[in-house]
């Protein structure tokens, strides 16, 4: 579960990031698609990220109990 | 600098002195509060902080003057490109979230003052604990110096030289190590409110005046792509490599960063702390974007600027906004003062951090039977040291050692994976963590360094932070050595 979250996470972040637009293809050339991109990292990245914890907040709170297999 | 050329008046000054006041009466309000003389009531204001001081410290805390003063440099120079800060500043609070429940459920229940002592709990190690925290210290250490020369420099040049760079770090500082050591965390967590609030409205109040005072968002637009098309282009590959390196390694250094730790265990339940976190998402909404927004308009209507004059982009554009409007004056006031709380609320919580590593981490285990009284007691001399040794670094030291600050994140999240693993991850064994840990330290600092002395050592190998393929090469260490550790039957 928290691997999962996690991966959730950075699936989330990286889809915040302007890879879709690299390189001479224009395609971020002109003010919208800024726009577009503000209203993902800004909106849609916070607004998933605060549905998550919502949801999974107490499971990751009890989730594993690690210091019983601890080894030195 | 003369004093005819002070950014405040008279009335800015006397704003000032009265928002130093208020922070000094709060301390003293915090140290009446106090409940107890012990280390968790000192370093963490008795585990008890509640939705509204710890929104507000957190956020506080996470925006420094760096916030108000590079991020609209950075975007004046890189243009769009720069929204990468935008997209960290919410992955920090993404990332804590990761670890933060589990964290603050354990703190709670075996007693936690510090990061490292969760590591010597999982891990049973005294030598990784202390690892931990000497790295922590390190890079805070770093972020303290940093931030005392931002404090120096906007004393100065607010009242135009009246108030030497000298003296304001040292009037500063002493202001600051007050009212820290008179109620720890929960003096420096009622005046993250009080920061908090001035930082919030002052980026919203300048990002309105500016916004109204160039037509507007398309006023804004239609300038750029005249003036400055350069900052509308896609990016190139290696870029977009660079952004999604920076965002990788800030988002995963900031999110540990040890006095953001304590305030996960300084939460009174963890409900209050799930909420925080969640409006703390929203933050850079109104704060890093609006000043991105504010060097874009620079960008637009002040271009041309070098590199060290593109940072005091807001101030010169509030300059010349007093100047046709005399009325203003209120936001060039109210910036500095955002200033100024961006600054101090860093420089405290870094201070009481490094206090609670070098007292509860490094001195304690030497000294075990040491009564909390006595040891909280301590870490106050330890402030005042730690201060009395850094002050006249950050008046002293040239701005061309400040390479290594870059690095502070690059270090920190290198204590990223045996934390995760530490918390969700049962078979994770100490020597691959310990290891990793090292091993991604050391390759940290063999790029950082390395490419300072030698051209054949890049800084950023194959376009990505050097710290991020250490991290990298630490995971594998992690994962890879407690799996094979385990399979191995323990009589051989």
């Amino acid at each position: 579960m928290p691997l999962r979250i996690l991966l959730l996470v950075l699936a989330l972040l990286f889809l915040c990031t302007p890879f879709w637009a690299v390189g001479d293809t224009g395609i971020m050339a002109g003010l919208p698609r800024w726009v577009i991109y503000l209203v993902m990292v800004c909106v849609f990245f916070p607004a998933a990220v605060s549905f998550l914890v919502q949801r999974n907040w107490e499971a990751l709170a009890q989730a594993g109990d690690s210091e019983k297999e601890t080894e030195g | 600098m003369s004093p005819d050329s002070a950014l405040v008046g008279t009335g800015g000054i006397a704003v000032m002195v009265a928002y130093l006041v208020a922070l000094l009466v709060l301390g003293w309000m915090g140290r009446q509060a106090r409940k107890e003389k012990s280390l968790a009531d000192f370093y963490l204001g008795g585990r008890n902080l509640g939705f509204f001081v710890l929104l507000l410290t957190l956020y506080a805390t996470q925006y420094s003057g760096n916030t108000l003063i590079g991020f609209s440099g950075s975007a004046y120079r890189n243009g769009f490109a720069f929204l990468v800060a935008v997209a960290f500043m919410m992955g920090v609070v993404a990332m804590q979230f990761v670890f933060a429940p589990k964290l603050h459920r354990l703190s709670h229940e075996h007693g936690y003052i510090t990061l490292s002592d969760f590591f010597y709990h999982r891990f049973r190690s005294r030598t990784f604990a202390a690892l931990i925290s000497i790295s922590g210290i390190i890079a805070l250490l770093n972020y303290v110096l940093t931030n005392l020369k931002a404090i120096g420099t906007a004393a100065e040049t607010a009242t135009g030289g009246k108030v030497s760079f000298a003296q304001g770090v040292i009037f500063l500082s002493v202001i600051i190590l007050i009212y820290e050591t008179l109620g720890g965390l929960r003096s420096v967590a009622w005046t993250d409110v009080l920061q908090g609030i001035i930082l919030a409205i002052g980026c919203l109040v300048i990002f309105g005046v500016i916004l109204f005072t160039y037509d507007g968002t398309s006023g804004v637009f239609s300038a750029l792509q005249e003036k400055r098309p350069d900052l509308w282009q896609p990016l190139t590959t290696a870029q977009y490599k660079t952004w999604l390196s920076t965002l990788l390694v800030v988002t995963g250094g900031v999110a540990i960063y040890p006095h953001a730790i304590q305030r996960i265990y300084a939460a009174s339940d963890s409900q209050k702390l799930k909420r925080a976190y969640q409006v703390m998402l929203f933050m850079p909404l109104f704060t890093t974007l609006l000043m991105i927004f504010v060097g874009w308009v620079g960008a637009a209507q002040i271009p041309g600027l070098e590199r060290a004059a593109s940072e005091g982009i807001t101030m010169r554009m509030l300059g010349e906004l007093t100047a046709r409007y005399p009325v203003m004056q209120f936001v060039v006031i109210l910036f500095l003062a955002a200033v100024f709380a961006a600054i101090m609320s860093t420089v405290d919580s870094a201070l009481l951090s490094i206090s609670s590593m070098i007292t509860q981490d490094l001195y304690r285990p030497l000294n075990p039977s040491m009564p909390e009284e006595q040891l909280t007691r301590l870490g106050k001399w330890i402030s005042w040291g730690l201060m009395a040794l850094m002050v006249p670094l950050a008046i002293n030291l040239p701005q061309t050692i400040w390479w290594f600050v870059q690095i502070k994140v690059e270090l920190l999240v290198q204590a990223l994976p045996a934390l995760l693993f530490g918390l969700y991850w049962n078979r994770v064994q100490t020597g691959p963590a310990l290891w990793g840990f090292l091993v991604g330290t050391g390759v940290t600092l063999l790029f950082a360094v390395g490419s300072n002395f030698s051209d054949a050592i890049p800084a950023k190998p194959f376009g990505m932070h050097g710290g991020l393929w250490a991290l990298v090469l630490n995971i594998l260490i992690v994962g890879i050595g407690s799996t094979v550790l385990r399979k191995k039957p323990s009589n051989e």
